[in-house]
Formats: C-alpha cells, structure tokens, sequence
C-alpha cells in the first residue's frame, strides 16, 4: 500500500501548479480550468485520507466538491459567455474595470 | 511493488499534463492536457480503493465539465485569444507580476511539503471501534424478557425467537441482564469483549438457562453472490446436522452443508450461495430422523446468518423444534456504491438534498445568465398573423380556379351520388 505522504505530495504540487495558473495566466478559461485542477488535487488528498481512515465520509466529501464544481462551472462559464458578449475580450487585464 | 510503480506513472503523467496544460498557448490544448490530468488522477482513485470516485470523475469532471468547457473556447474563438495582434501590455501569455508569483507559490510548496513530512500522516493511529453485541431470546420457558446491557436496557418486551438490535458497548467486561417481564428469575452473565468484534449472546436452554457467546463476522463478503451461514444448536437431545435433500425424484441426493453441531454450540462458518434453498435439519445419529424442514427460504447475497435450532414451547405444552435464521447484511466493499449509497442516504442525506437544489438553482442562474432578447418569429401585420402561404392561395392551386370570387366554382365535384 502506498503512504498516504505520498499522495498528499502530489496533490500539494498539482494545486500548487493550480495556483500558478490561475496567478499568471491571462486567460479568464485558463485561470478556470486552473481552478478546476486545484479542486482535483483536493479531491485527491481526501481520497487518501479516506482510505487511511477506512471512513467513507472522505469519498462522500470528494462527490460533493465535484457536484459543487460542477454547478460553479456552469455558472462561470455562463458568465464568461455573457462577459465576453459585451467586452469582446475574455483578457483579464481588460476586465478590471466594472464598467459596461 | 507493482501498486507503487503504477502510482509512479499515474503520478508523473498527472503533473506532466497539469504543467502542459499551464505552459500551452492554445486553450483548446490546455484543455484537452487537463482532460488527461483527470483521467490520471481517476487512475489515482482506482489505486485508492475508491471505484465509485473513479467513475464519477471520468463521467461527470472528464466527460462533462471539461466538455462544456471545450464548448464556450469554440464558442468564444477564445483558441485565438493570446494571439500577438491583439493590443494590450505585451504579447507574452503570462501577467506582468510573474517572478514573484512563482516565487512565492514555490515558496507555498515548500511550506505545505515540510508540514505534509513533519506532520507524519502515516504513523497515526487508527482507533478501535467499539465492540457491538446483540441478545437473542431462545429460552421456550421463559416467556417476554426485558434486556439490560450494564444499566442501560437494550430491548423491551422481547419474545422467544427474537433478537435486539447490535449495541455499541466499552470493550473489556460488561453485564448483560435478562430480566422475565412476569417476574421470575433474572439471568445475568458477564462478557469479556474485544475492541472491534460483533458479537450475538444467545439465551438459550429449556431446564436451565445459558447464554452462548458467538463471535460473528460482518466484514465484506469476497466470493461473488455467496454468504455466511452458522448453524448453532439449542436442542440438548440431539446433534443436528443440516443437509440439503435435493430432489425427492432422484435418490441419495443428500448433501451435507453443515456436519453435526453439538448442543450448545455454533458450527464453523460455511459459504453458501444465494438461492431458495431447502434446509433440512436431521439428527446425525440417525440420519433418517427429520428434526425440522426449512422449505423455501430465501437465502441473499452478502450475508451473515447465524440460524438456531431450538426447541419451542407448544400451546398445549410440548416442546418441537423450530428454526430461527437470523440474517444480517455484512459490510459493503470499501468505496464501492453500495458503501457510498447507504451513507449517502443515512448520514448525509441533508447535504445531498441541499447539493441538489444547488444544481436547480446553478442551471436556472445558467439559463437566465445566457439568454438574450431576440426578434420573435412571425410578428403580426396589420393586426393579422403573417403566414407564408396563405390558404386561399393553396386551394386555388389545387382546384385551379380562383376560389376568391363569391359564389360556388364551376365544375365543383359531387360527392359520389
């Protein structure tokens, strides 16, 4: 059985990897999907610890996190779509500006 | 060895892919890298004993979301969107605070990775449960008991044949009370139990009541479609042994399941598949002598049962055999989807209705976000619906004559006289 230190190494460099996208990244879909790779990388360290632990609460806690993406990603993009209606830019250097 | 080799390439591909899909210059292929990302880290869960999470992963996470976003980049033309000849600060795809984002999430991993070492997630210790007992009533002269386990009672006004609910109880010594609801004498008996076992205490015994200690095993059952199956005997004239007669057409179609049990105690654990079965209970002494027939029960997967064979109490006083099957579901497998569907809708019942009106009101949000006023199809002229062919027009050019003008057209056909 593999330690559970090694699956939280790799969850910690996934959602660190996240968090860089989503700082650097321009794009407004870039800096989502890097949300979405954060969430996994969550995801994964509860599975760990859900096995540790012999408790199904983790994996129970894991289908909630991917409902809850799912319902945010929906809105999110939904947002983008209508942003990008008006401005004609998905930059969000250009976005900073609650105007229009 | 191979687990951890398959953890390895997992691993790798997932951070492989997750750093192509940051460093990419197309979205498109960004998302397509993080698609690959998911389908690893499903992998991952695979390795995880999680098979229930791994299939939700690829089919909501890789087959849904990643989808819709796949479909707003080509909505958008955002594939094009870090092209050079769009005006703004610099062409590069990254934002203008880039060494110090790095930095200081490079520095985030540190933290997060000596904290992960120094914490020692591996060596903790995983609790004991505590131990869980049940008190079934075979004592046919003793009529409804009241049970106490300590000072709490455990059952109300059990009858002969039935059995508590399990009870969670310190491990180490504890009393069980039996106490006759008509008065009479209360039984007691102390038991010595172990963290984590489940345990069944029969009372039994027609002059003189005992009590039986059977460990019980609920962990899951591995072989496919079979269960447990203990016999235990409270009938102290006889060993009993339980055979299956099999057909009555073909002879000595006998066959044993379970060898003589001696009075007082419970047979080893049998594996049994899930039928209808017909047990017959016979004296091992003499094999032809049938103690009881248990015609058409219906033994289910998955499960554990303890079945007694007890003398009971007749009406007019005498005593005759009867069988008891006490059947209880063993444990489902680890992260399989029965686990997560009992917990699901025990447990977390609340925050799964709440999750769900979640959804409702993110699809709603979605719909009313997205939809925009457009020109309504069909407007009316002049107070009148536009159409396109207007009716008159189309029985003029099927009877060839010009239907506007009053009165009757000529040449109008009758109807068949």
């Amino acid at each position: 059985m593999v330690a559970t230190e090694a699956y939280l190494m790799l969850s910690m460099v996934l959602f660190v990897l996240g968090t860089m996208g989503v700082l650097l990244r321009r794009n407004a879909i870039l800096v989502f999907m890097s949300v979405e790779l954060m969430l996994n990388a969550t995801n994964l360290a509860l599975a760990a610890f859900a096995r540790q632990w012999g408790q199904e609460g983790g994996h129970l806690f894991v289908f909630f996190i991917i409902t809850v993406a799912a319902a945010e990603v929906a809105v999110g993009l939904a947002l983008i779509v209508a942003i990008f209606r008006s401005k004609r830019s998905i930059n969000i250097d250009e976005l900073h500006q609650m105007e229009g | 060895m191979t687990e951890f080799w398959l953890f390895i390439i997992a691993a790798a591909i997932a951070v492989l892919f997750a750093v192509l899909m940051l460093l990419n210059e197309n979205a498109v292929h960004s998302a397509l890298s993080l698609i690959v990302t998911m389908v690893s880290i499903s992998f991952l869960f695979l390795l995880l004993d999680a098979p229930f999470l791994a299939m939700i992963q690829i089919t909501v996470y890789a087959g849904a979301i990643m989808v819709l976003f796949l479909f707003v980049i080509m909505l958008l033309g955002a594939e094009k969107s870090e092209s050079p000849d769009m005006p703004g600060p610099g062409t590069t795809k990254f934002r203008w605070f880039t060494g110090a984002a790095v930095g200081l999430t490079f520095a985030l991993l540190a933290s997060i990775g000596l904290s992960i070492i120094n914490s020692q997630v591996d060596s903790r210790e995983i609790p004991i449960a505590d131990p869980q007992v049940r008190v079934g009533h075979f004592a046919p002269d003793v009529g409804a008991v009241d049970v106490y386990a300590g000072e709490t009672q455990v059952a109300d006004d059990l009858l002969f044949g039935e059995t508590t609910s399990f009870v969670s109880l310190p491990a180490g010594e504890n009393t069980l009370r039996v106490v006759p609801v008509d008065g009479g004498a209360e039984l007691s008996t102390t038991v010595t139990l172990e963290g984590g076992s489940v345990q069944t205490v029969l009372a039994y015994g027609v002059d003189a009541v005992e009590f039986a200690v059977i460990p019980q095993d609920f962990s899951t059952v591995t072989e496919d479609r079979t269960s447990r199956v203990m016999v235990f005997n409270a009938n102290p004239n006889v060993t009993v042994r339980m055979v299956d007669m099999g057909s009555e057409l073909v002879a000595d179609d006998t066959r044993d399941l379970i060898a003589g049990v001696p009075y007082g105690q419970v047979s080893d654990v049998t594996l049994l598949e899930e039928d209808t079965v017909q047990w017959t209970f016979v004296d091992d002494a003499q094999p032809d002598n049938i103690l009881y027939r248990l015609r058409d029960y219906e033994l289910e997967r998955d499960t554990m049962q303890l079945v007694v064979f007890t003398p009971e109490r007749e009406f007019d006083g005498s005593l005759r055999d009867n069988v008891y099957p006490l059947a209880s579901e063993t444990a489902p497998s680890f992260g399989g989807p029965r686990a997560i569907g009992y917990a699901l809708f025990t447990t977390y019942m609340l925050p799964f209705q709440l999750l769900a009106l979640l959804l409702l009101a993110a699809m709603v949000g979605v719909i009313v976000l997205t939809h925009r006023e457009t020109e309504k199809v069909g407007a009316k002229v002049g107070g009148r619906r536009r159409v396109s062919r207007p009716l008159v027009n189309v029985i003029a050019a099927q009877t060839g004559t010009d239907v506007t003008e009053d009165g009757a057209p000529e040449g109008s056909p009758t109807a068949g006289d």
